[in-house]
């Protein structure tokens, strides 16, 4: 069990990564973060992260129809969302080689 | 939906009504709107599902970017809290404390109506003794009414306590220590408007009984001649006592949410007015 702090931090990576599949709009990518993550993002969570990335020029916005026919807003990452996420990546990694350094045979 | 869109609206009462304000809102309606279609597909009722929507909203705090400072005085009740010694109470303990009240409903509304038959026995085993109409003494009438009074009381204090032990995790928002959040007063105002239809018919059918316990104690001294009246005016005062507890277990039994929805809306003044520290 993941606490929803302890995966604040990286909504934006997760958000990016689902981005450069193909677009999505807020609650599809919220359904696919619980899919995936296996824990409810709360949506003003989700909601402020798609906007900061969009504010920060790492995705952009476009109004078209869901699949249901309804208008919604979707976002696509820009190729400066996607050298960000290559970025992203390999800090993850280091991080998560350093971190596993501290961890190593603690498993049960 | 239109649960939802108060929630909104209320969240988004006191931010400025720019074009901008229109489009967060808007789209943060439109997710609302997606998630609460999907769990009415997955065969939620309309109202959980409005309710699993609005407890999967989030802090409004997090719109603050968004929107500019003004979000963060409209979403009242996450204000520092540092400056508060009561915590503002969450939608998640307010759904908790209305689920123990609803579980325990029951035993509390038995235990007043107990308290209101416990002397019902007594009465009648008196009169009828003294009258001899049954074959025990009024010592032995007494005596049993007496013992069957005290089991009564004993139990409903039982009763009580046993209510009071489900609800003691939630003794301070009983006690109304906790800041009311915007969220929560509009749960709690819904909460209040769905359960006023089947208040308000409890009450009516509580305060027919009320009359009509009457009847029998006045028609037994009125029209009874008197010796028949002294041997039978204790059955009929007990059967006043049986109608009179019956109207309040079905007011009590039907007042819980009322009840809830006072309790967290008339603790304290709202968050953003308060400023005891």
């Amino acid at each position: 069990m993941i606490s929803a702090d302890a995966i604040r931090g990286y909504v934006d990576l997760m958000v990016l990564s689902l981005l450069r599949e193909r677009p999505s709009y807020a609650y599809e990518l919220s359904q696919h973060i619980t899919a995936r993550a296996g824990y409810t993002i709360k949506q003003t969570t989700l909601y402020s992260a798609v906007k900061r990335l969009e504010s920060t020029g790492l995705v952009s916005s476009y109004a078209a129809s869901s699949d249901s026919g309804k208008p919604r807003i979707y976002y696509e990452i820009t190729p400066r969302g996607s050298d960000h996420f290559a970025q992203k990546v390999a800090e993850w990694r280091d991080t998560k080689a350093v971190v596993d350094r501290f961890v190593e045979g603690t498993e049960e | 939906m239109n649960v939802i869109t108060a929630y909104l609206d209320g969240i988004f009462a006191t931010s400025p009504q720019t074009a901008h304000t229109a489009e967060v809102k808007a789209e943060l309606r439109a997710m609302m709107e997606d998630s609460y279609a999907a769990y009415v597909d997955q065969g939620l009722s309309e109202h959980e599902a409005a309710q699993r929507v609005i407890a999967e909203f989030g802090s409004p705090d997090e719109l603050a970017p968004q929107l500019g400072t003004a979000v963060a005085d409209a979403s009242a009740g996450h204000i520092d809290s540092t400056h508060y010694s009561p915590a503002p109470i969450t939608l998640d303990a307010a759904i908790s404390f209305s689920e123990a009240r609803r579980r325990t409903r029951r035993r509390f509304a038995s235990a007043q109506a107990l308290f209101i038959l416990s002397p019902a026995p007594l009465i009648v085993l008196a009169t009828l003794g003294a009258a001899g109409a049954i074959g025990l003494s009024v010592d032995a009438g007494t005596l049993i009414g007496v013992l069957v009074l005290l089991a009564c009381v004993a139990v409903a204090i039982l009763l009580l306590i046993q209510r009071q032990q489900s609800l003691a995790p939630f003794a301070h928002v009983a006690a109304g220590d906790f800041l009311r959040t915007e969220a929560v007063d509009r749960w709690a105002r819904g909460l209040a408007a769905d359960a006023a239809p089947r208040r308000t018919a409890a009450l009516r059918i509580a305060v027919g009984l009320w009359i009509v316990a009457l009847i029998p104690v006045l028609a037994i001294s009125l029209l009874a001649p008197p010796p028949v009246a002294d041997t039978w005016i204790g059955v009929a005062v007990a059967l006043m006592l049986c109608m009179f507890a019956a109207g309040v277990f079905i007011l009590l039994t039907n007042s819980t949410d009322a009840g809830t929805a006072s309790a967290l809306t008339t603790a304290r003044q709202g968050a953003g007015t308060d400023r005891r520290g």
